[in-house]
């Protein structure tokens, strides 16, 4: 398990021997950490939150009437801001993230049927 | 209550019409987009019929000054709740000192914000419809502007935090620029020449600028007759497409005069006349025939949508109801 | 009769508009008599289950769905059978005596007149002023007052494009039709006069100056070239 004082240490180690890239396994987890050169500031430490389903339904990612996803990873959120949609008999029920940050990974897929507190997708959420 | 910051020309209050008075010569008047103002009522747990304020030009923006179930629907207009982006068919409830603003629509042309408990004004001759020609119903009998201030007639707020919208897609929203509606032949189809009848169904007819709540406008093939005809006048009713002896086909919408003298070619059936509400000048239309049966079933299959639509949104209302308890 | 007289029909006929509703076209002529048996299926026809207005046109009757029978066949062979039955209302009335100025600016279309009908303006007015017009239908807009009893040598033809609005108390005749408009609008008809009159007032019950069977005199006021 990685935690999140284990990254601190890993990026501070990296800054201070000047590496671009590490990448480090533990188990069946790979953390893999690239930094761009050396004017690169030091990172301000972030957390990742999960962002989950508050209701059962099917996953929209995609509002039905447009055609490109609400967000993708990399995209900034802010909080409250719609991320999918749960859909119950055509009533659209909003997935929000609760905190403001950066889309990580997308976790759930387009059209999965979900239960209620199913993890949908990441927020990395500066500190 | 709510003020309008800014309203381009023809935001009115509209409900579902004026429905009893044919025979006193008042329109139906009532939306355009019936299923716009139906799905804005189910998902705020109103009644059906309940007053909304359409909006055929954008944009448009109002400012609560207290909280407030709202809904925004019809077309798809970037509608935005202060910096909050809302999808497409959507209710939520909007804050004190928040600003709604609709912004150029990506598809459709009417957008409808309906509010709780519908727009606070007062019933004349059975409806809160604005009647533009008489100068009755709605506020004051005329046209939205800037500075109005509008209540709603339920304070309580119901909805679930983020709001709810419908997924509008099963009732199959014309996407593109060519809308196609079905259409019933009526009293005078026979009497018009074969290659009437060809260009009826195969062409595509532009929605023309002199089309309006009365009535649309189309541009195509001449539709011609055998021989002239001169009618006894007649009731006519929101969807019928008579011909002038210019040729060119007029559907007649909300607005239009309850009796005409016109042929008649056809009537657009009930079901499809919301997709005749969001097709806007410069659109084309696209005619095909269905039979009455066919346009009873239309009907049953967009009702029993609706239906549906309004008892999920009832249940999904009282569970975040349960929660905040 | 002249050639813009409608055709009569030899047979009572209905058609559908959409799922709305539908017209029933009654045969013969365009009388009183025909009109008559109009109102009183107009009575009937109103309190049968699922119509939410039956409305009289001139010699035809517009019925609107509250909700739609499943077989429109059935329910228009029910209305002929109803036709057939020879019920009639006969209604007296009240009479409203209607100063007009014939032609000038509220009457655009008089010379038009004047020349599509051969006549003279002055025996265009005098043959128009001359009847006492009975109310046969309400439609159209709020109030406005279909009338029976036009002179056919004033039959003329619509005109070819609707003017897009004409304003209200405007005085116009088509086809074997004259009336009244009650507020501005478009309108397809030649408009040959104006008055200074209110035929509709929302706040009043019912809504409408005059109903069918009511009556119209026009009185020339003036007349301007």
């Amino acid at each position: 398990m990685i935690t999140i004082a284990d990254l601190d240490r890993a990026l501070s180690l990296m800054q201070e021997h000047g590496l671009e890239t590490l990448r480090v396994r533990e188990g069946e987890a790979l953390l893999s950490l690239t930094l761009s050169g050396s004017e690169t500031a030091p990172l301000a430490p972030r957390s990742e939150a999960t962002v989950t389903t508050k209701g059962l339904g099917r996953l929209l990612l995609t509002h039905p009437q447009h055609s490109d996803p609400l967000v993708q990873p990399g995209d900034a959120v802010a909080a409250g801001a719609t991320v999918g949609f749960l859909e119950n008999g055509s009533v659209l029920l909003p997935v929000v993230a609760g905190k403001a940050g950066t889309v990580g990974t997308i976790l759930a897929s387009e059209g999965a049927l979900l239960g209620y507190g199913a993890p949908v997708l990441t927020i990395l959420v500066e500190a | 209550m709510m003020e309008i910051l800014s309203s381009s020309a023809l935001a009115t209050i509209q409900d579902a019409g004026r429905h009893s008075y044919y025979r006193d010569g008042v329109s139906r008047s009532g939306v355009m987009d019936g299923v716009a103002l139906a799905l804005g009522n189910a998902l705020l747990g109103n009644d059906a019929d309940a007053a909304a304020v359409e909006i055929p030009m954008l944009p448009f923006s109002v400012r609560f000054d207290q909280d407030l179930d709202i809904a925004v629907t019809g077309a798809d207009c970037s509608a935005r709740l202060d910096d909050r982006a809302l999808p497409p068919n959507w209710a939520i409830t909007a804050k004190a000192g928040e600003t709604l603003t609709l912004g150029a629509p990506r598809s459709g042309c009417r957008a409808y914000l309906c509010v709780a408990g519908g727009f606070d004004v007062p019933a004349v001759l059975g409806s809160r419809s604005t009647q533009l020609r008489e100068q009755f119903g709605g506020l004051e009998g005329r046209m939205l502007q800037k500075g109005d201030r509008l209540n709603g007639r339920r304070a309580e707020t119901l909805l679930p935090a983020g709001g709810i919208g419908v997924n509008l897609v099963p009732l199959r929203p014309t996407v593109g620029d060519v809308a196609e509606v079905r259409v019933i032949p009526a009293a005078e189809y026979g009497l018009f020449v074969p290659e009437a009848h060809q260009a009826l169904w195969s062409a595509e007819w532009d929605v023309t600028p002199q089309s309006n709540r009365a009535g649309y406008r189309l541009a195509g093939p001449e539709l011609r007759l055998q021989a002239p005809v001169e009618l006894r006048s007649h009731g006519i009713v929101p969807g019928v497409i008579q011909v002038p002896p210019g040729g060119a086909p007029i559907i007649q919408l909300a607005d239009a005069a309850t009796m005409g003298g016109y042929p008649k070619i056809g009537a657009v059936i009930e079901a499809d006349l919301w997709r005749l509400a969001q097709a806007r000048p410069g659109a084309k239309l696209r005619f095909r025939q269905v039979s009455f049966a066919e346009a009873l079933d239309a009907l049953g299959e967009l009702d029993a949508f609706l239906s549906q639509v309004r008892s999920t949104t009832a249940r999904v209302r009282n569970a975040a109801q349960g929660w905040t308890r | 009769m002249n050639a813009m007289a409608p055709t009569d029909q030899t047979k009572p006929r209905f058609s559908p508009l959409g799922t709305t509703g539908m017209i029933f076209e009654a045969p013969g002529a365009f009388d009183i008599e025909h009109q008559q048996r109009i109102w009183a299926m107009a009575d009937a026809v109103g309190t049968w289950d699922g119509v939410r207005e039956a409305v009289p046109g001139m010699t035809n009757l517009t019925v609107l769905f509250a909700t739609p029978p499943r077989d429109i066949d059935t329910f228009g062979e029910r209305i002929i059978a109803l036709w057939n039955s020879g019920i009639s209302k006969a209604v007296t009335g009240k009479t409203l005596d209607l100063p007009i100025v014939y032609g000038g600016e509220g009457g655009p279309h008089l010379a038009d007149v004047s020349s599509l009908t051969g006549l003279s303006v002055e025996e265009v007015v005098g043959i128009h002023s001359a009847p006492t017009y009975t109310v046969y239908a309400v439609g159209s807009h709020a109030g406005y007052c279909y009338l029976g009893g036009l002179d056919p040598r004033l039959f003329v033809p619509r005109r070819a494009v609707p003017l897009l609005s004409i304003p209200g108390g405007s005085l116009s005749i088509a086809g074997a039709q004259t009336g009244v408009s009650a507020s501005a609008g478009p309108s397809g008809w030649h408009t040959i006069g104006s008055a200074d009159i209110s035929f509709f007032d929302p706040t009043r019950q019912p809504p409408s100056l005059l109903r069918p069977g009511d009556s119209i005199r026009f009185h020339p006021e003036k007349v301007l070239s």
